[in-house]
């Protein structure tokens, strides 16, 4: 909601659309979320990614450098979404399992961050690099989803 | 274990596909960045991922318990790796209850060590049980992953019925022809005084009364009755039963039952057991603590299987209804087989009395008039059963949970005491 918001206020044309995008996708979140639906939760950050891309187009200006809060607030969601959407088994007294996890997501959120600035910056120096230095990001993206899914089939 | 993948690897496998094309199509590196986490998530959880196989133990305290008494279930965790969330659930029959201890419980196995869980369980009711089912559930760190198994260590746990007190035994009419702690009729080996005879050649000494002797110029000696046994048969109505919250007239009929076998046993008696209901079943009269063990065993096995076919005392094997034994029925007389079987077998001559688990505590009368009115009747009916039964010459004591036991054996025995039971 807070993301939808921030990026209406930032477009500079077609905000209702943007919103009307990212209203869309809080309505999925809640819809999910109301009725524990796991697979209804991935549109929601579908939309929510949309919205962002549509107003990465028609913001028609230089590099977004709040992409990564972006990406590490979709990624906040998502896994605060699945926890919620969990069944809830009672921890043991003492173990501390919740805060373990609150922990762990939010070292994972950060690093996501972390990540997605490293490669921002990365795109911003090689803005100019030409047609081999881009030939080179496409295999690298389908590198990495080949990395995903041999991993994912192991 | 079993592994499992979760939506969510699918998902973020999906997102982070989709970002990284559109970011190519479109021509925004913004969307690389939104895919990035989702791609670092899932790529750091696959790569983290460690098959986790805890090895678990279960120990049950002790095998045999008493209704209420409680038991402690340990269960040992060893894990080489470390599990960062084991989900487990104990399964607890019905009859028990677990009073400490998280059931369903998560905890966290540390890497090469041990964990231990210790439950603690209320035996609520009597029978046989099985313990030891274990369900279990551990997740990677980012939950990519989930790692199901079920383990069922069979423990068995007979939980025995809460003793009823009993002071005074019913004594059956006549007695057996082995040793025993019963006065029996016959003269023979025994303490008690019969009768007085004269001498007879082979007479032992000590047996002469002097007294009696001295007064008639010629030697008497004293008659002694015989202490013998008893065949002692309790008659389980197991047809139907009335069911409370707690309780049930099966229930009580079962405790009676046990703490009964418990206290003729105890007095050399033979006892032996017939379930007579939807599925028969009986021991044959036996004494001793093997016997005991046989019958308590063959009680908690007692169960209410409904069975519309007609059933008679025909249907009984003879050897368990042996001539002279004392048959004490436990019955909530609701059923009409067991009420009949119950008239025949005081027709066929045996000693019997009948210890009534009424089911009036647990029926309530209700609220309209019609439902009033239809309770009245069955009382009526079963107060009508009731003098039948008397008439044939049988004590009816009824019993249920606020009365003891002594109370209702009592009252049969006052029966007994007037009203003796003609013999054709």
């Amino acid at each position: 909601m807070i993301g939808a918001l921030a990026l209406m206020l930032r477009s500079d044309r077609l905000a209702p659309l943007v919103a009307a995008i990212g209203l869309v996708a809080v309505l999925f979140l809640v819809v999910a979320l109301v009725t524990r639906s796991a697979g209804l939760l991935p549109w929601a950050l579908v939309l929510a990614g949309a919205a962002y891309a549509v107003f990465l187009v028609i913001r028609e200006s230089s590099i977004d450098a709040w992409a990564p809060v972006y990406g590490a607030g979709l990624l906040l969601v998502s896994e605060l979404s699945y926890w919620s959407m969990e069944r809830r088994v009672p921890g043991a007294p003492g173990e501390g399992l919740s805060f373990r996890r609150g922990t762990l997501v939010a070292a994972a959120c950060v690093a996501a961050g972390g990540v997605g600035g490293l490669i921002l910056a990365m795109g911003e120096l090689s803005v100019r690099g030409g047609l081999w230095l881009e030939a080179l990001g496409i295999a690298a993206a389908v590198a990495a989803i080949a990395l995903l899914a041999r991993l994912a089939r192991q | 274990m079993t592994r499992h993948v979760t939506p969510k690897l699918g998902a973020y496998a999906g997102l982070a596909a989709l970002g990284l094309i559109a970011s190519l199509v479109l021509g925004l590196p913004e969307l690389v960045v939104l895919a990035a986490p989702f791609a670092f998530v899932a790529g750091a959880a696959l790569a983290l991922a460690e098959t986790a196989d805890p090895a678990v133990e279960v120990e049950l305290e002790r095998e045999r318990a008493i209704e209420g008494d409680e038991l402690t279930l340990t269960l040992r965790l060893a894990t080489a790796v470390a599990i960062e969330q084991l989900d487990l659930r104990l399964a607890v029959p019905d009859g028990m209850s677990l009073t400490e201890g998280e059931n369903p419980v998560a905890v966290r196995v540390p890497g090469a060590g041990e964990r231990d869980l210790e439950y603690t369980l209320s035996c609520e009711r009597w029978g046989s049980y099985v313990l030891g089912a274990v369900s279990l559930g551990a997740h990677d760190r980012f939950r990519i992953f989930r790692y199901d198994r079920k383990l069922d260590f069979q423990l068995p746990l007979k939980v025995y019925p809460r003793p009823e007190l009993v002071r005074d035994l019913l004594k059956p009419l006549e007695t057996q022809v082995f040793t025993g702690n019963l006065v029996a009729r016959e003269k023979g080996e025994g303490i008690e005084f019969a009768d007085l005879r004269q001498f007879v050649p082979g007479d032992r000494v000590r047996r002469i009364n002097w007294r009696a002797s001295a007064r008639r110029g010629e030697l008497w000696v004293n008659e002694l009755h015989a202490e013998r046994n008893s065949d002692v048969i309790l008659f389980l109505d197991s047809f139907t039963e009335v069911r409370g919250e707690n309780d049930s007239t099966l229930d009580l009929a079962v405790r009676a039952t046990a703490a009964l076998v418990e206290q003729y046993l105890q007095h050399k008696d033979r006892v032996g057991l017939v379930s007579f209901g939807g599925v028969l079943n009986w021991l044959l009269p036996s004494s001793g603590m093997t016997q005991l063990y046989r019958v308590v065993d063959s009680l908690l096995d007692t169960e209410i299987v409904l069975n519309y076919a007609w059933k008679d005392i025909d249907v009984i094997p003879p050897r368990t209804l042996p001539p002279k034994a004392l048959v004490i029925a436990l019955t909530p007389l609701l059923d009409e087989r067991a009420a009949g079987a119950l008239l025949d077998l005081r027709a066929r001559g045996f000693d019997l009395a009948i210890v009534e688990i009424s089911p009036i505590p647990f029926v309530e009368p209700g609220r309209q008039e019609l439902e009033r009115l239809a309770y009245d009747i069955w009382k009526l009916r079963r107060d009508a059963l009731r003098g039948e039964y008397e008439r044939a010459g049988v004590p009816v004591a009824v019993w249920n949970d606020e009365v003891p036991l002594v109370a209702a054996l009592e009252e049969v025995r006052a029966f007994r005491r007037y009203a003796r039971p003609a013999h054709a």
